[in-house]
């Protein structure tokens, strides 16, 4: 039976009636089933029509057995029923329409599986039925919950992956709120056994208290802190009774959706850099007490040996005066007189040269400043020391070609190039050929300026040309030239005091090319600590 | 847009060429978000972005990266995430097609900044339909094409997609024929 116009009394026709109502159910005074809508009936697998409505419908609330006159008496009432086949809630209110008491409802889900186990669709409902907007908004929900779920998820992997990040990093790590209240802090341990946070926060660990161990800023507060840069300062603190130097390094963290910013504090605990530090100055200041009391030494045993050679020259000079006559001596006895007396000369020469060059060294080691540079022309320097050995060799060999220009001046040791440059030429002219020429040349660079000295001579050997500037070092070669081994560690150090450098190349039994390159601007003078003094080390600079 | 919809095109990214390619993608659209929310409402502009970026990497033309994604929404996103909601939506393709547009209109209603598109369906027979589809979105026609598609799959139906009538044209909706 379906229900009709004439029916209910309503100008509806079945079919609209069915899809204003599709869960619709009617029934008689007598209890039995007169009228089913289409979706209801989809919720049955049998015939509906005819049947005692209780055998369909089962109250839920109210909880009381369907009885058409308390119904029809008790007026407009929400009801929920429940579907005894398919086990449906369903809501609606009774409506009495002539003899016909009319369910008027639709079901009620809490999931949207319960529409797949009916096997109902969104055709089967009434337009105008918001169970399906609730469904809607319930799937939307779980949906939603699962994403924030997965949000969470992630969340807290990031945040636990960030903590054991902090956590192991080998410094403090402190982020606040602008409110100063911590947000991130880690575990590292300062030397008094506190944390980075108790640190930064106070010994107290009271957030609120004024104990503040680190200063927020040492200028102000976290707002202090520029944006774009951090702000690092050291303080030096009593920490459970030791003494602690730590490094703080302020920055801002930016606050999300350019809310207020975050203050970040990196704590680094540089008490062990500190007393490395303090045991490196100590020992400094020790090694350069020991240079001085070297010098000093060195200086005074040079003095003390000048002086009883200046008394042997003199006597030297004396005696050979005094004997040379030919009344005084003569025959053989004068000529092994002569012999000895030259002997004698070469020995004092070698060790005035010797003194001098040692007191030299030890000069240029102590040197703490350039004190002694001012301008002075390189090429009148170097045409002197050329003029000088031509007159002390003959026939003279040392030839000069002066490309630097009319006038030139640079600043420089004098004293110190001169004897660079003339233990140069004394070497190429001692250990060259005395038939050959030594070719002394000076020439302009852009920022420096350059002089060489070739000889063609013996030359040095391949396995020594490592150590040629090494103290006291003299080549295998040199037979019985006389030589202090000096020369030329006075040249490096020379051309070193000037930031120069030295160009070096020889070939045995051909010659040698030395090159010194001294720049116009010189360096800024070396601590006096790192003088190597004048004796070998034990990593002498080759 | 639905973050569902982002939410989709990172699933296929991520399921067809790995985390690398999608949080290179991201870079490349410069888009920072982390995880889209499904029923959250986001700038179009990212979608977009996505759109292009993905295309760009996967050296594919932007109308057949929308057609896999709409494909994909319908038998990967949709029907895991909306469940017995779309199976709900018909029982057959032609079924869910007419109560399309009853869907979009709750949509509409329950998320309001969403902004949803419309559809409306005409010349019903018995083996095809038109489906016109009007949203104020420009570029999205081949997506809604590869959702027809996906449907079809979803349905195991058969179905051939026919886009008519396109809004670049100077009409008000892209009208595709649905047959059957």
């Amino acid at each position: 039976m379906v229900s009709t116009a004439a029916d209910t009394g309503l100008r509806l026709t079945p079919d609209t009636f069915d899809r204003l109502f599709p869960f619709h159910l009617g029934f008689n005074r007598a209890g039995v089933l007169t009228h089913a809508g289409p979706s209801f009936r989809r919720l049955s697998s049998t015939t509906l029509l005819g049947r005692p409505l209780a055998e369909i419908l089962c109250p839920h609330r109210p909880d009381v057995a369907f009885d058409f006159v308390r119904i029809a008496e008790s007026g407009a009432q929400l009801y929920t029923v429940r579907a005894v086949e398919s086990d449906v809630l369903l809501r609606g209110e009774m409506c009495l329409i002539e003899e016909t008491m009319f369910f008027l409802g639709t079901p009620w889900f809490h999931d949207t599986a319960e529409l797949a186990r009916l096997g109902l669709s969104l055709s089967d409902f009434a337009l105008s039925d918001p169970t399906l907007d609730l469904l809607q908004v319930l799937q939307m929900q779980k949906i939603s919950t699962g994403d924030l779920k997965q949000f969470a998820q992630t969340l807290t992997a990031s945040t636990t992956l960030l903590k054991s990040v902090v956590d192991a990093m080998p410094l403090g790590v402190v982020i606040r709120d602008d409110q100063g209240r911590i947000l991130l802090t880690n575990n590292f341990a300062l030397p008094g056994g506190e944390s980075a946070a108790e640190a930064d926060c106070g010994r107290s660990g009271n957030q609120e208290a004024n104990l503040t161990l680190i200063p927020h800023h040492p200028e102000g507060g976290c707002e202090s802190v520029a944006a774009d840069r951090a702000s690092a300062f050291e303080i030096e603190r009593e920490i459970s009774g030791r003494k602690c130097w730590l490094r703080c390094i302020k920055f801002r963290v930016p606050g999300p959706d350019h809310g207020a910013a975050r203050t970040g504090t990196l704590i680094l605990d540089m008490t062990g850099r500190k007393q490395l530090e303090e045991e490196l100055r100590a020992a400094s200041e020790r090694q350069c007490e020991y240079l001085e009391m070297q010098r000093e030494f060195i200086s005074l045993v040079s003095h003390e040996f000048r002086t009883p050679l200046t008394a042997i020259e003199g006597s030297h000079y004396l005696m050979r005066k005094l004997l040379s006559p030919p009344e005084v001596l003569s025959g053989t006895i004068a000529e092994k007189a002569g012999k000895w007396f030259d002997l004698q000369a070469a020995a004092l020469t070698t060790l005035k040269e010797l003194v001098n060059q040692v007191l030299l060294l030890n000069r240029i080691e102590h040197r703490a400043q350039k004190e002694a540079l001012a301008l002075s022309s390189p090429g009148t320097l170097v045409e002197g020391l050329v003029e000088h050995f031509n007159h002390t060799v003959d026939p003279p060999r040392v030839t000069l070609q002066n490309d630097l220009p009319g006038g030139f001046e640079a600043s420089m040791d004098r004293e110190l190039i001169k004897t660079a440059v003339e233990n140069l030429i004394s070497n190429a002219l001692k250990y060259s050929w005395t038939d050959r020429l030594v070719r002394v040349r000076a020439w302009r660079e852009p920022d420096a300026w350059s002089v060489e000295v070739v000889d063609q001579g013996r030359g040095i050997p391949d396995a020594d040309q490592q150590r040629i500037f090494q103290t006291f070092f003299r080549a295998s070669n040199v037979d019985k030239v006389s030589g202090s081994g000096l020369g030329l560690v006075i040249v490096k150090r020379a051309v070193d005091y000037h930031g120069g450098r030295i160009d070096f190349s020889s070939k045995h039994n051909i010659g040698s090319r030395f090159a010194l390159h001294i720049p116009m601007a010189p360096p800024p003078p070396a601590p006096a600590v790192e003088s190597r003094g004048p004796f070998p080390t034990k990593n002498p600079t080759p | 847009m639905y973050g569902m919809v982002n939410k989709t095109v990172q699933k296929l990214i991520v399921s067809r060429h790995g985390e690398a390619a999608w949080c290179e993608i991201k870079r490349r659209a410069g888009v920072t978000v982390d995880i889209f929310i499904s029923s959250e409402s986001y700038p179009d502009e990212i979608t977009y972005k996505l759109v292009g970026a993905a295309s760009e990497f996967l050296q594919l033309p932007a109308e057949q990266v929308l057609r896999e994604f709409g494909e994909y929404w319908v038998i990967e996103t949709a029907q895991k995430d909306y469940g017995y909601l779309m199976t709900a939506g018909g029982r057959s393709l032609p079924e869910f097609l007419i109560n399309l547009p009853r869907f979009h209109d709750r949509v509409a209603l329950i998320y309001p900044n969403l902004a949803p598109p419309e559809f409306e369906v005409t010349d019903r027979t018995e083996r095809s339909l038109r489906l016109h589809y009007i949203s104020h979105r420009p570029g999205l026609t081949p997506f809604v094409e590869g959702l027809l598609i996906g449907l079809g799959k979803m349905f195991n139906t058969a179905a051939r997609v026919t886009l008519e009538r396109s809004r670049a044209d100077g009409g008000k909706a892209d009208v595709f024929l649905v047959e059957w």
